[in-house]
């Protein structure tokens, strides 16, 4: 699935403002679902917008920024329109982000956010 | 800001169930998603005492839910049934072979009796063998006739009397689409029943018919479940997923759509005039079959004689070609002309 390529990228992104992490957990040890931690202080998220302005990303912007700059191929399988693709399941801080705001949720320091993907095993 | 559980018990909310939009804490969803397929078990009465229950596990998350939970409420509530845990083996390299390392963990973790069965030793072919033979394409044909007579032949082998999926209600949803559109009566009426064959072959039912599958992924995801979960490596069924797709898309606009659509096809009925293919037994292996000859055996036959193309598509298509070949065959004995033949012709027949 999409994630393939975004694990392929964590060298990659070592070194930039977001750290992508293979998720840990022993049940979900491969491709299915990936983990986005954020941890950078509001000011340099300044430098990432360029605008000057005070601005908190939500996560119609991670979730595009993530398209534009992780997804290699097939961004289709991850997002749809604004939002992920149906069918990929959003916890941010273990939590349904259903309860959040979704897309208008504001992302805080040290968020962990999970994109689980709903394949049909078989 | 947070959001507390809605059933007053001061935790904070972490999901929104779909059916129902309660926005519950882990140990209320927990709670709710174990007794609802409770009712679902007893309501249906899916399992009589002193029964042995084949789970046909794959790894992957709803199989691995549906050993947990059932394994959980035999032991909550008594039904007095054996749980064995079953697969089948494809012989996928990539695939298969990891998933079925999970399923060897579960055997562990959940303290349950393991068969496996192989397409191998049932029909003499890996999954690998027949792309090889076929090609990428059509090949889910073969495997999921294939499978289905593997779960029953296993479930035979382990002395089951019944066999449960982990088929959820986003699965049987897709498939009322589908059968929909492909206006496939026989199987519309036949795939919303919770429980099936139970005339001659072992009865199958799925537990989790009315379980979504955003609360099974959730659920195997807080509770830490090890599953499995990589799309086969021979591409998926293309038409499933435009109905999954569409399916998803519905849910997103209003969640209760996937119950909705299940209720539907329930409701379909048949006109009693209207004359439904019979199911029989193959008169080769004694399977249960709408056919003479059922489509595992058409199946193997062509592979085993080369002709794999022949099984797909139709059957009665297949049949008009074979005695059409059977005739030429004759032809071409009686009248030894061979040599006006095509080398490709004979090699078809």
């Amino acid at each position: 699935m999409a994630c393939c390529a975004i694990s392929g990228s964590i060298q990659a992104q070592y070194n930039s403002k977001v750290i992508l992490l293979p998720f840990n957990f022993q049940c979900l040890n491969n491709s299915d679902s990936f983990c986005v931690m954020l941890w950078w202080p509001l000011q340099q998220a300044l430098n990432v917008t360029g605008n000057g302005q005070a601005y908190r990303w939500d996560m119609k912007k991670l979730i595009s920024w993530i398209k534009e700059n992780l997804l290699q191929e097939r961004p289709e399988l991850f997002v749809q329109g604004d939002s992920v693709r149906p069918g990929i399941l959003v916890l941010i801080n273990e939590s349904d982000w259903e309860l959040l705001g979704e897309l208008e949720y504001h992302l805080e320091e040290n968020d962990c956010i999970l994109f689980i993907s709903t394949l049909h095993g078989g | 800001m947070p959001v507390t559980c809605t059933n007053d018990c001061n935790r904070r909310a972490k999901l929104k169930r779909p059916k129902t939009a309660e926005k519950l804490c882990l140990e209320c969803f927990y709670q709710a998603f174990e007794d609802e397929i409770h009712r679902t078990i007893v309501n249906n009465k899916l399992f009589q005492p002193g029964e042995s229950v084949a789970v046909g596990a794959s790894g992957g998350k709803d199989s691995t839910v549906l050993a947990y939970v059932l394994k959980l409420l035999n032991e909550r509530h008594n039904y007095g049934i054996n749980l064995v845990l079953l697969s089948v083996d494809e012989g996928i390299t990539g695939y298969r072979d990891d998933s079925l390392e999970t399923v060897k963990r579960n055997q562990q973790q959940y303290q349950l009796p393991l068969k496996i069965v192989s397409y191998e030793e049932l029909y003499g072919w890996t999954m690998d063998a027949i792309v090889q033979k076929i090609g990428m394409k059509n090949n889910c044909t073969f495997c999921g006739v294939f499978r289905r007579q593997a779960l029953d032949r296993g479930a035979m082998l382990v002395k089951a009397d019944k066999i449960v999926t982990g088929h959820n209600a986003d699965d049987v949803a897709e498939t009322v689409l589908m059968n929909v559109l492909r206006g496939d009566i026989a199987r519309l009426r036949r795939c919303t029943a919770i429980m099936t064959g139970t005339e001659g072959a072992l009865p199958r039912c799925k537990p989790f018919k009315y379980t979504y599958e955003k609360e099974i992924v959730m659920y195997a995801y807080f509770k830490k479940l090890d599953y499995f979960s990589t799309e086969c490596v021979y591409s998926p069924n293309a038409y499933r997923g435009y109905a999954r797709a569409y399916l998803k898309d519905l849910e997103s606009i209003r969640p209760s759509s996937i119950v909705d659509i299940i209720h539907s096809g329930e409701r379909m009925s048949i006109k009693k005039e209207v004359k439904m293919p019979e199911q029989g037994t193959c008169s080769k292996c004694g399977y249960i079959s709408s056919q003479s000859i059922c489509k595992a055996c058409v199946m193997l036959e062509s592979l085993n004689r080369g002709l794999p193309k022949l099984a797909i598509g139709k059957t009665h298509k297949a049949k008009v070609v074979t005695i059409c070949s059977n005739a030429f065959q004759r032809i071409i004995y009686r009248f030894k002309i061979f040599h006006e033949l095509e080398r490709d012709e004979i090699k078809f027949v």
